[in-house]
C-alpha cells in the first residue's frame, strides 16, 4: 500500500495576529483549488497541513504544484507508519543510508507520547547505530537527518528533505493589480512578485497588430498561462495600438514615439485597471534598463495616471530578473523573437531625457488622442486562458 | 482565401486522405506480421513504393522511407560519408536541416567548406569546385531553393564534382524539386532527399533515395524495417497518402501554367517597384518578392486578415531572426526583412494568383503609409 503522505508548511502567516484565518482560508482554498483533478485527501492541521492517500505516479504533480501556491513555505514526503516504536525504527532503517553522519530529531503533536522527544531520538538513533555501524551521530551538520512527526490520531511521519516552495502570501489576500504584460522578460516576473505578495493579477497585453505577429500575440497569451499556475485567477485583456502608433508617427517627432507610445499605455491602462476593480498599475520597469525606464522617462509615463504604480523589479538588475524568470518558466517563452508593440516605428535614437512640457506640446499634435483612446478601449478583447 | 505558401507545406489531397484512412480503419495490420493481412499490408507498401519510385525516376530499391526531409537530410550527414575524415562541401542556399547536421560535424572536428551563392540565388559552381578535393567525402547542394526557387544544375554539378573527385558522394535536397523539376536518375547523385507534405501529402512522411551502387549505414537500428536500413514500424497510412499524392500531383501539375502565374506575377511585382529575387534559372513554383518599403512580417500579417496566405523566408526558421540563405545571396538586412514567399501549387489559378498579388500590394502601401 501507498502510505506517503505530503507535509505542508506555511511561512509568514505566522507573523499574523487576528486575521491569520482570513489568509489561511485563502491559503486553504488555493490549495484545495491547485488540487483539484487529483484523487487525495487534505488535512489542515495547526501550522501545517498534509496531504494523504494519493496514488504513487500523482505524487510528482501534487509536489510541482504545491510549489506553484504562495503562501507555503515549505513541504515535505514523508512516509507514514503506527505508533509502535519496531515499526517506526524498521521505516528510519530503510531512510537512512549505509555511511556517512546522521541526527533523529523527533517532534510530538501528540504530547501523550509514551517518549518524549529527546527519549525517542535516543532510542531511534540507537537502534539505526546497531544496524548500521558505518554511520555516526552529528548532532549539529548532519549528512542525513531523520525527521519523525508523532501526529495525534496514531500516524507517524518520517521524512529527510525539506522541499522549498513559493513562498509570500496567499494569492488573493491583497487586492487586485492591472499588469502591463508585454512579450518579454520582465513584465511576466513582476506579475508574479505582486502575486506572492498576495496580489490578484489581471493582466493587459499591448499589441500593433499587423505590425506586430499574432504569434507575438500567442506569445504574451503563453506567458499568461505560465502565470496562471502561480496566480489561479489571472485574467488577460488585449489592446491594439496600431491606429494610435500610426497617428504618432503622422504627427509627432520620431523620437517621441515609445515616451507618447508608454503615456497613451498608462492612459488606457487605468482606465481598464478602474473598470476591473483593480487599485494599481503593475508593470516591469527596472531603472536605466532601457530609455523608456529612466527617472525622466518615468516621471513623463507616471504623469498621466493618478493610481499607484507598482514596480516591484525597479531596482533588479537584468541577471536577478533571469533568474526569477528562469526559476518561475516564463523565460524560455520570453525570448522567442516576436516583435513586440515596443518596437513597431521604432525611432533611431529614442529619448532618454523626456522633459513633461516637450512631451506634452507633441501630444496636442494629436487632436483626436481622446477618440483614439476610447476607440482602443471599446475593442479590448479578453482572452480565455 | 488565397493559399500561396505551398513550398511551406500543402493542402493535403483528397486521394491522399482516402488513401491513409483506409490503412487506419481497414488495413491497419502489422505489415511485419506474417499473417495474411499482414503480409498484404506489407505488399501494398511495396507497390507504394514502386509507383513513387515511378514517377520520381528511381528504382523501388533504392527509395527508403523515412519520417521527413530533415531526417533523410541527417541521415546522410550522420552515417552517408564514406571517408569520415574527408572534407564535406555545402553550399551556403541549404535548408536547415542540412546545414545545421553540417555544422554538427562541424563541432565534430570536420572540415565543412561552404560554397558561396550568385545574386539569382544558384549555387556559383565555379566556387563550388574550387572548394572539392581529393579528400572530399560528401557534396550537398540544395536542387530547389526553398526561399528563392532558384533552380541549381544538379546534374551538372554532379558530374563536375565526380570528375573532381571521384570518391566524394553527392546529395542533394530535392524537397521543393520533386516532381517540378528532373527526375532522380537524370541527376547522377547518390543521395536525394524528399518530403512529401509539399505535394499534397500528410507531414510525417518523407524519404531518401540512395543509389543502388552504395550502401548507407542505417541511422535508425532495431527491428530491421525497410531492408534493416530504417528501422521501426513503417507509417503505412502515410506511405499510401504519398502514393497517392504523388499519383494525383503528377495528374493534375502543368509546369507551364504554373511558370506563366509565376511570369505574370514577375511582371505585376515588377512594375510595381518590387525586386524579384532569383529571377533567372527558377522553378515556377516559389517566387520571391523583395517588398519597396514594406516589411514582410506586417504584409503576410495585413493580407492574411484580407484572405491571402503568403510565407516569408523559410516557415520552419520562423521564430529564428534574420535569413541565412537570403543574406547569402547578397541582400541587405533591410532587404531581407522585406523579402516575401510566393508559391504555388497545381490548382493556383491564375486569376487568384493576380488578384492576391494585388492585394499583397494594398497592404504594402498601406503599411508604407502608416494606416493599416
Amino acid at each position: 500500500m501507498f502510505n506517503n503522505v505530503i507535509i505542508l508548511r506555511y511561512g509568514e502567516l505566522y507573523l499574523k495576529g487576528k486575521n491569520q484565518s482570513y489568509f489561511e482560508n485563502a491559503l486553504k482554498d488555493n490549495i484545495r483549488a491547485k488540487l483539484e483533478g487529483i484523487d487525495c485527501k487534505i488535512y489542515f492541521g495547526r501550522g501545517r497541513y498534509a496531504i494523504k492517500e494519493y496514488g504513487e505516479f500523482d505524487e510528482k504533480e501534487i509536489l510541482d504544484r504545491m510549489k506553484q501556491v504562495f503562501g507555503l513555505h515549505s513541504m515535505s514526503v514523508a512516509r507514514r507508519c503506527g505508533y509502535e516504536l519496531d515499526e517506526i525504527v524498521a521505516l528510519a532503517l530503510e531512510m537512512t543510508p549505509s555511511s556517512g553522519s546522521f541526527r533523529v530529531s523527533s517532534h510530538r503533536s501528540n504530547k501523550k507520547y509514551p517518549l518524549d522527544s529527546m527519549q525517542l531520538n535516543r532510542y531511534v538513533g540507537e537502534k539505526i547505530l546497531e544496524s548500521k555501524p558505518n554511520l555516526t551521530v552529528d548532532l549539529h551538520s548532519p549528512d542525513y537527518v531523520i525527521n519523525i512527526d508523532i501526529r495525534e490520531g496514531g500516524d507517524v511521519y518520517l521524512y529527510d528533505s525539506v522541499i522549498p516552495c513559493a513562498g509570500g502570501m496567499p494569492y488573493g489576500t491583497a487586492g487586485n493589480g492591472l499588469l502591463l504584460l508585454s512579450g518579454g522578460i520582465d513584465s511576466p516576473v513582476a506579475g508574479y512578485m505582486m502575486g506572492k505578495r498576495g496580489m490578484s493579477i489581471t493582466a493587459l497585453h499591448f499589441h500593433s497588430y499587423p505590425y506586430t505577429s499574432e504569434a507575438a500575440k500567442d506569445k504574451a497569451v503563453e506567458l499568461a498561462r505560465i502565470l496562471k499556475r502561480y496566480c489561479p485567477t489571472i485574467k488577460l485583456k488585449a489592446i491594439s495600438l496600431t491606429k494610435i502608433q500610426e497617428r504618432i508617427h503622422e504627427k509627432c517627432k520620431p523620437n517621441y514615439m515609445i515616451t507618447l507610445v508608454r503615456r497613451f499605455m498608462m492612459k488606457i491602462a487605468q482606465r481598464i485597471a478602474v473598470s476591473e476593480s483593480c487599485g494599481c498599475i503593475i508593470n516591469g520597469e527596472s531603472l536605466g534598463q532601457v530609455a523608456s525606464q529612466t527617472i525622466e522617462s518615468i516621471t513623463v509615463t507616471n504623469a498621466v495616471v493618478d493610481m499607484p504604480v507598482l514596480r516591484p523589479l525597479i531596482g533588479f538588475d537584468k541577471d536577478e530578473i533571469i533568474a526569477i524568470a528562469q526559476k518561475i518558466g516564463t523565460f524560455e517563452k520570453s525570448i522567442e523573437p516576436f516583435e513586440d508593440c515596443c518596437t513597431v516605428f521604432l525611432p533611431d535614437y529614442p529619448l532618454i531625457k523626456p522633459t513633461l512640457d516637450k512631451v506634452v506640446e507633441q501630444e496636442s499634435f494629436i487632436d483626436d488622442a481622446e477618440q483614439l483612446v476610447e476607440q482602443a478601449i471599446e475593442n479590448i478583447e479578453t482572452i480565455e486562458l | 482565401m488565397i493559399y500561396l505558401d505551398n513550398a511551406a507545406t500543402t493542402i493535403v489531397s483528397d486521394a491522399a486522405v482516402s488513401a491513409a484512412l483506409e490503412m487506419m480503419k481497414e488495413n491497419f495490420f502489422n505489415p511485419n506480421a506474417t499473417y495474411k493481412p499482414g503480409v498484404n499490408v506489407k505488399a501494398y507498401i511495396e507497390s507504394c513504393r514502386k509507383d513513387i519510385a515511378k514517377y520520381i525516376g528511381a528504382e523501388d530499391k533504392e527509395l527508403f522511407f523515412t519520417s521527413c526531409a530533415t531526417e533523410s537530410n541527417n541521415w546522410v550527414f550522420s552515417y552517408g560519408r564514406k571517408r569520415p575524415n574527408g572534407n564535406v562541401v555545402i553550399s551556403a542556399g541549404e535548408h536547415s536541416s542540412v546545414y545545421e547536421p553540417a555544422m554538427r560535424l562541424k563541432n565534430h572536428g570536420t572540415d565543412i567548406r561552404v560554397a558561396k551563392l550568385d545574386k539569382d540565388g544558384r549555387v556559383d559552381i565555379d566556387h563550388l569546385l574550387s572548394l572539392v578535393d581529393d579528400n572530399t567525402s560528401l557534396v550537398s547542394v540544395i536542387h530547389v531553393s526553398n526561399e528563392t526557387g532558384a533552380v541549381n544544375p544538379i546534374k551538372d554539378i554532379c558530374s563536375a564534382v565526380k570528375r573532381k573527385a571521384k570518391n566524394a558522394l553527392f546529395h542533394s535536397d530535392g524537397v521543393q524539386a520533386a516532381l517540378k523539376t528532373e527526375p532522380i536518375n537524370a541527376l547522377g547523385v547518390d543521395y536525394y532527399s524528399l518530403s512529401a507534405h509539399k505535394i499534397g501529402a500528410p507531414k510525417g512522411i518523407g524519404l531518401l533515395y540512395v543509389n543502388k551502387k552504395l550502401n548507407i549505414a542505417p541511422m535508425l537500428v532495431g527491428g530491421g524495417q525497410e531492408r534493416g536500413f530504417r528501422s521501426g514500424t513503417q507509417n503505412t497510412p502515410y506511405i499510401a497518402a504519398f502514393a497517392a499524392a504523388v499519383k494525383d500531383f503528377v495528374k493534375t501539375r502543368d509546369i507551364e501554367r504554373t511558370n506563366a502565374i509565376r511570369s505574370k506575377l514577375i511582371e505585376v511585382f515588377s512594375s510595381a517597384g518590387c525586386k524579384i529575387v532569383g529571377k533567372n534559372n527558377n522553378s515556377g513554383y516559389i517566387l520571391c518578392v523583395c517588398l519597396d518599403g514594406a516589411k514582410a512580417e506586417i504584409v503576410q500579417n495585413a493580407a492574411c486578415d484580407k484572405g491571402v496566405i503568403i510565407g516569408k523566408g523559410a516557415a520552419c526558421s520562423g521564430s529564428k531572426r534574420g535569413n541565412r540563405v537570403l543574406s547569402a545571396i547578397g541582400l541587405s538586412d533591410t532587404e531581407v526583412e522585406r523579402c516575401i514567399r510566393i508559391s504555388f501549387c497545381n490548382d493556383t489559378t491564375m486569376d487568384d494568383a493576380v488578384a492576391a498579388s494585388k492585394i499583397i500590394l494594398e497592404c504594402a502601401d498601406s503599411i508604407r503609409r502608416g494606416n493599416v
